[in-house]
């Protein structure tokens, strides 16, 4: 398919840009043009385009020659212009997602600390606020507590009088 | 019998007997009391330091008992040692543990008011009494631990002088508990009822 008749060809004009890509002579072999795969062309901006381009199968924008000189192609500028138009989509989706995210995050975090800020404001307010002043029985209490540290205190049975006695070392 | 001999027989029973009450005494206080050692000391410098407290002298007799007995001695000691380590401990942490129960006290009964200047001293001096047991304490194990450390048989006279020391300071270690146990007792605890009596609430007015 000759490229400059097609009507799908976004700049099928120049005349002058085609040059380089005219075949190079090869020592030894044939004349027919080096042509790259079909694969390879155009592959990323077909998706988001509604009526789908034509792989161009004899102009290759991205395929230089070794040894001749690269020009820009105006075909690439408006390859990036329709992809750039193509992915604003995309972007605007996932700065959309983005923000529903953290939303969701942002919610879900605030109602449960709420849950926690009130749970520590009720045991704020059942806990008592530092030391309270004595009353009889605190002191009482304390009395008694205080006789049971030392209730078990037993010298007798702790240091027996002949622990360290000749006869009980045996000396 | 004239009374120039009875005269005679009363000075001379006078005389034993200040002799046995004053003399003797005086004679078994000559050893100075165990003190701490220096923090840091060596081995060999405590039990050159309790042969010079103790004054410890064995005569040959005694040398040869201790030579073949000590070993028996210090094998009984080591599970005393641990015995003995286990409740001092246990006592000095009641002793803290009084201690805070009084600060705690002092401190409520400040918020309420009340005056407690005397609690307050009779804490500090528990806790100068606490102090002493636990130093006093120390020293009885640090003393036993070194009567199994010595080569009895080598230094018989060491020994002796770590296990007369050891028996000081088991005493002082009783003394010194009791004490403390009867001032929490009859000091500590009349002064908290006082205070127990004050924050009662009182009766209504009579009609």
């Amino acid at each position: 398919m000759n490229p400059q008749n097609d009507p799908f060809v976004i700049n099928p004009t120049p005349q002058e840009p085609i040059q380089p890509t005219q075949p190079p002579v090869v020592p030894g072999g044939s004349a027919e043009p080096v042509v790259p795969a079909p694969e390879s062309m155009f592959q990323p901006i077909t998706p988001p385009v509604p009526e789908p381009v034509q792989p161009i199968a004899t102009y290759d924008p991205g395929y230089v020659q070794p040894g001749m000189p690269t020009q820009p192609q105006p075909i690439t500028n408006l390859s990036a212009k329709s992809t750039k138009k193509s992915k604003k989509p995309l972007i605007f989706g996932g700065v959309l997602l983005f923000v529903l995210i953290i939303v969701t995050v942002g919610a879900i975090v605030l109602s449960g600390g709420g849950k926690k800020a009130d749970d520590n404001t009720a045991q704020q307010t059942a806990a008592p606020q530092g030391p309270q002043p004595a009353q009889a029985i605190d002191i009482e209490q304390a009395s008694n507590s205080i006789s049971q540290d030392v209730s078990s205190h037993d010298n007798a049975k702790d240091f027996p009088n002949d622990e360290l006695d000749d006869k009980s070392l045996g000396l | 019998m004239k009374i120039s001999t009875r005269l005679t027989i009363g000075l001379a029973i006078l005389a034993v007997l200040s002799t046995i009450f004053v003399i003797a005494p005086g004679a078994a206080s000559a050893a100075s009391p165990p003190a701490t050692p220096p923090s840091g000391s060596t081995f060999d410098a405590r039990v050159a330091q309790r042969k010079a407290e103790r004054e410890t002298k064995l005569d040959d007799k005694e040398t040869k008992r201790y030579v073949e007995k000590c070993v028996n001695a210090q094998n009984k000691i080591r599970p005393l040692y641990q015995a003995v380590t286990k409740t001092i401990d246990g006592r000095n942490k009641a002793y803290q543990s009084v201690d805070a129960k009084l600060w705690v006290t002092i401190g409520r009964l400040k918020l309420a008011g009340k005056d407690t200047f005397e609690l307050e001293k009779q804490r500090t001096n528990l806790a100068d009494k606490m102090n002493d047991f636990q130093t006093t304490g120390s020293n009885y194990t640090q003393t036993l631990d070194d009567i199994q450390v010595i080569n009895c048989k080598a230094d018989p006279t060491g020994f002796k002088a770590l296990l007369d020391t050891a028996r000081i300071y088991r005493q002082q270690v009783v003394d010194k508990s009791t004490a403390i146990r009867d001032y929490i007792v009859n000091d500590i605890k009349k002064t908290l009822t006082i205070h127990t009596s004050e924050l009662q609430p009182k009766a209504e007015g009579n009609n």
